[in-house]
């Protein structure tokens, strides 16, 4: 005598159509997400009127031609000179104010790479002007 | 007398076969959704290269040039510098930062940040970011 045949019905809900939700929104998100944190180079903007009123020490200008040369305070320097390296005499580095031009036509690549070598002589105070020419 | 039918082996259902490989997939959904940022990023726009950069701290407001030397500023494209001026001066009597971050196409010529400093200048923003990428 059988007493108790009759066995508990699963319930009848699928998980199929929440798998593939759950798959859909981690596509969503794997493909939209970023992880790359976003890095940033500090400069000032220059006035003009700034120079003499915020430091006593004149400003290193800084121009930069489209063809590399940099001048430094009225002096050219070639492209990927390491005079213009030694002519910064990075004493007093981190207090020291430049401004930095460059000609119109430079691109903006070559301008951030000229500041990179800057900030990594020491510079800190960097004034971006308005382009110039020679 | 058998009152109860012997124990049949369960057989197991596929759903409950893929449980596993589910409680992957909600772990994947939740690390990315907590853990990335989801960017609405300006496709034009090569940030130019950098090996000084420092991290960015949060709630900078960002404006864009991109390749063609167009303004985009919380996703709206301005046609000219004057409107994205008016747009910037709300935000920033509004919130006053005294600070910008600026996305620019590192192949653009330095020529086409020239309105961009006068306005930053009149609108008496004294710090620029710009923002780059790593080497």
């Amino acid at each position: 005598m059988l007493l108790n045949t009759i066995q508990p019905r699963k319930p009848l809900l699928s998980m199929t159509p929440l798998i593939d939700v759950v798959f859909i929104l981690l596509l969503f998100f794997m493909i939209t997400t970023s992880f790359q944190t976003e890095r940033f180079i500090p400069v000032h903007t220059a006035k003009k009127d700034d120079n003499a009123s915020s430091s006593t020490t004149m400003p290193l200008q800084i121009l930069l031609q489209k063809d590399g040369t940099i001048w430094l305070d009225g002096e050219a320097f070639p492209a990927g000179s390491s005079a213009f390296q030694q002519a910064l005499s990075p004493k007093n580095a981190e207090q020291e104010t430049l401004i930095l031009a460059g000609e119109p036509e430079v691109t903006i690549q070559n301008f951030v790479a000229l500041i990179d070598a800057l900030k990594s002589q020491g510079f800190l105070l960097i004034n971006i002007a308005k382009t110039q020419s020679l | 007398m058998n009152l109860i039918p012997p124990t049949q082996k369960v057989t197991r259902s596929l759903d409950d076969n893929m449980i596993p490989a589910i409680n992957i997939v909600f772990l994947l959904l939740i690390f990315f959704m907590v853990a990335g940022q989801v960017k609405t990023q300006n496709k034009d726009i090569n940030l130019p290269q950098s090996t000084t950069a420092a991290e960015s701290q949060a709630g900078l407001l960002f404006v864009e040039i991109d390749q063609h030397g167009r303004y985009f500023f919380e996703d709206t494209r301005y046609a000219d510098l004057s409107s994205l001026a008016s747009s910037l001066r709300k935000v920033l009597q509004a919130s006053s930062p005294q600070s910008l971050s600026l996305k620019v196409d590192k192949r653009l010529a330095l020529s086409a940040l020239d309105p961009f400093i006068d306005m930053a200048t009149s609108l008496d923003v004294k710090h620029l970011n710009i923002e780059t990428s790593a080497q």
